[in-house]
């Protein structure tokens, strides 16, 4: 393990309520501040933003507009006009009345599925889990997997693929290509000069928020 | 007696339906639009329309669960009801076999039946999981075209990865079951595609925010999927665009004199003539393969979910250890997405180093990828023993109920209640009474 150690680039003594430093006035202050102040380095604050919340947001919200169907909300209504043949004189059941009123979206319905039967998603996470812990060799295992059997539908949230052992791969967000740079103001990827320019001038979020 | 049956897979992007007698499958798209020029279109009605710029459309199948009958409806309507279509039946007489994407929310397959036999009023009724039905077709002359082998025993286990317009499902299927505990759902389908390319080409050249349609018929015409990213990146970055083989153009459609948009290799770009030549290019390259490559790489944009090859591995571990070779050794890709270039050679490539050195790893594509579903619920209908085993007929349901009716489809009851009937029936048969009293 190599061993890093800070070097202090500007020649500062310290006592130990007063610091004497060779920068001009309106600087001193920054760099001559003890090294104990409770205040988090600079740095590190900005290097955070990869992860934090914010970020998070972006991405989560990024994701909702890949899934959308309109690049506007859209309400299309759907006309009266009967078809000819279909028999639309007669009485609707009470049931079809119902279902063909309900305005809910696949998030309500999933939302009170969970509500309604929260069971085959925690039940199943936990005996994952208590597989894991127990850390079984193959036939044991495949003895527990065989108590499942075919087993009840996991449901919606509990079959989706679990995160990729991969890492992330970044790229520019202007031309595609590696994104070995990121802004220092929204933590964006670019490649280059070039398109640092393009990003900093027309996408970068601290400006146009 | 009924007749005739009626086979329907129902997309999030398109309707596969056709007669089980008649061996054709139609396709219809499973949206309502409405153009630019205000006109609604629904359903088989897209196919007449010309001009799609900044359309905009409404899809009754969301996330691949059918949820908006009312848009469902009236597509419905006017594919099996309307005398002019080619679908039309008389529900009366018609067994009707649907299909539906695994974990649904049970009150969406409770509204799917109610609607079935209180609306449409079918005769007898099998909504069934879309992948459950590949087994049906006969899987082993996918692997070896050349000779198929002259004796198909049903496969015993099939890994159906199904990749469709809402997302991509990975359904292994053993011994013609579906095996719940290891069904894995990744979050990239066609749309999804679709809209990032949307994004990239908007951010770099055109902007193409309200041009869905558009960009979805360009994804299916120039995209492919790398077996060699980084090279290509390379490639798309580093070189003259005349030396480059990736680059092609997209010459785009022109609404005024109705021509549609097509691709063509790249021609440089060369200082317009006036007046000659107006047409409009948009230049592809590096969009070509990083859209469908979100497929095998989710978390590249943030999803926190693994690709496609990843997501099998994960799924085998959902199996009995006994059946994981036979399940990497017969992978059927269907779906829209199957029809991306490239596909099962990059799937291949992924999965090869993630499974065992001893399993063999064979994937195959039906030569349709978006009917071969349809066709196993095809085959599954013309076994009419079979047939009657899983399907409830109307009589059934108004007798016994919707809870009883979709444990019955789900397999968990095989016959008819007897005399110890239990209460939850006695309260559903309660508000059908009124109903049979009309009859």
């Amino acid at each position: 393990m190599p061993t890093i150690q800070v070097l202090p680039n500007t020649s500062t003594s310290s006592g130990a309520n007063w610091t004497y430093s060779n920068l001009p006035p309106a600087l001193a202050h920054t760099n001559s501040l003890p090294s104990n102040t409770p205040r988090a380095p600079r740095a590190k604050r900005t290097n955070n933003t990869e992860n934090s919340a914010a970020r998070q947001r972006q991405i989560n919200s990024r994701i909702l507009d890949l899934e959308r169907d309109n690049y506007r909300d859209a309400v299309i209504v759907v006309g009266k006009g009967g078809v000819a043949g279909r028999s639309s004189s007669r009485n609707k059941s009470q049931n079809v009345r119902r279902i063909l009123a309900s305005q809910k979206t696949f998030a309500n319905h999933l939302a009170d599925e969970e509500a309604l039967h929260p069971t085959p998603a925690v039940v199943h996470r936990q005996r994952v889990e208590e597989e894991d812990a127990m850390d079984l060799d193959g036939v044991l295992r495949e003895g527990l997997a065989n108590t499942q059997d075919l087993g009840q539908p996991l449901g919606y949230a509990a079959s989706a693929s679990r995160p990729s052992a991969r890492p992330k791969r970044v790229f520019c967000e202007i031309c595609g290509y590696w994104g070995k740079y990121k802004c220092q103001k929204c933590s964006a990827r670019y490649c280059g000069l070039q398109c640092g320019g393009i990003h900093s001038e027309t996408k970068c979020n601290k400006f146009y928020a | 007696m009924p007749s005739t049956t009626l086979v329907v897979d129902n997309g999030s992007y398109t309707i596969k339906a056709g007669f089980a007698a008649g061996k054709t499958c139609i396709t219809i798209p499973n949206c309502i639009a409405r153009t630019r020029d205000k006109r609604v279109l629904i359903g088989h009605q897209l196919e007449n329309c010309r001009d799609f710029g900044s359309a905009v459309f409404r899809r009754p199948v969301e996330k691949g669960y059918l949820v908006n009958w009312e848009a469902e409806k009236e597509i419905w309507d006017r594919t099996f009801l309307d005398s002019e279509s080619k679908l039309k039946c008389d529900p009366r007489n018609t067994t009707l076999l649907l299909t539906e994407a695994p974990n649904a929310p049970s009150t969406l397959q409770t509204n799917c039946d109610q609607m079935v036999f209180e609306e449409y009023e079918f005769s007898a009724y099998y909504r069934c999981i879309g992948p459950t039905l590949i087994p049906w077709n006969n899987t082993s002359t996918l692997y070896s075209p050349e000779n198929p082998p002259s004796f198909s025993p049903p496969a015993e286990a099939i890994m159906v990865v199904d990749s469709g317009f809402s997302h991509t499902h990975i359904t292994p299927i053993i011994n013609g079951q579906l095996w719940n505990a290891a069904v894995r759902r990744i979050d990239v389908g066609g749309k999804f595609l679709t809209n990032y390319l949307k994004e990239m080409v908007s951010t770099r050249t055109w902007n193409m925010m309200e041009e869905t349609y558009l960009i979805n018929q360009v994804k299916e015409s120039v995209c492919y999927i790398s077996t060699n990213f980084n090279e290509d990146l390379e490639k798309c970055h580093g070189m003259k665009k005349a030396a480059n083989d990736i680059v092609v153009d997209f010459v785009l459609p022109d609404y005024n004199s109705g021509k549609g948009g097509y691709r063509r290799p790249h021609v440089p770009k060369k200082q317009p003539a006036f007046g000659s030549n107006d047409e409009q290019v948009m230049e592809l390259s590096d969009e070509r393969f990083s859209v469908p490559e979100l497929l095998f790489a989710p978390q590249d944009i943030g999803l926190a979910q693994a690709g496609v090859a990843e997501t099998i591995m994960q799924s085998l571990e959902g199996v009995p250890e006994r059946y994981r070779s036979l399940l990497l050794a017969n992978i059927v890709v269907v779906g829209g997405n199957a029809n991306i270039a490239g596909f099962l050679e990059r799937l291949e490539m992924e999965l090869r180093p993630l499974a065992s050195a001893e399993s063999v790893v064979r994937i195959a594509k039906p030569d349709n990828p978006v009917t071969y579903t349809w066709k196993g619920g095809v085959a599954l209908a013309g076994d009419k023993a079979e047939m009657k085993k899983r399907q409830v007929t109307r009589a059934e349901y108004m007798e016994y109920g919707s809870v009883w009716c979709a444990k019955k489809m789900a397999g968990e009851i095989s016959s008819v209640p007897g005399t110890g009937s239990t209460g939850v029936v006695e309260k559903e048969n309660r508000s059908h009474r009124k109903k049979r009293v009309e009859d």
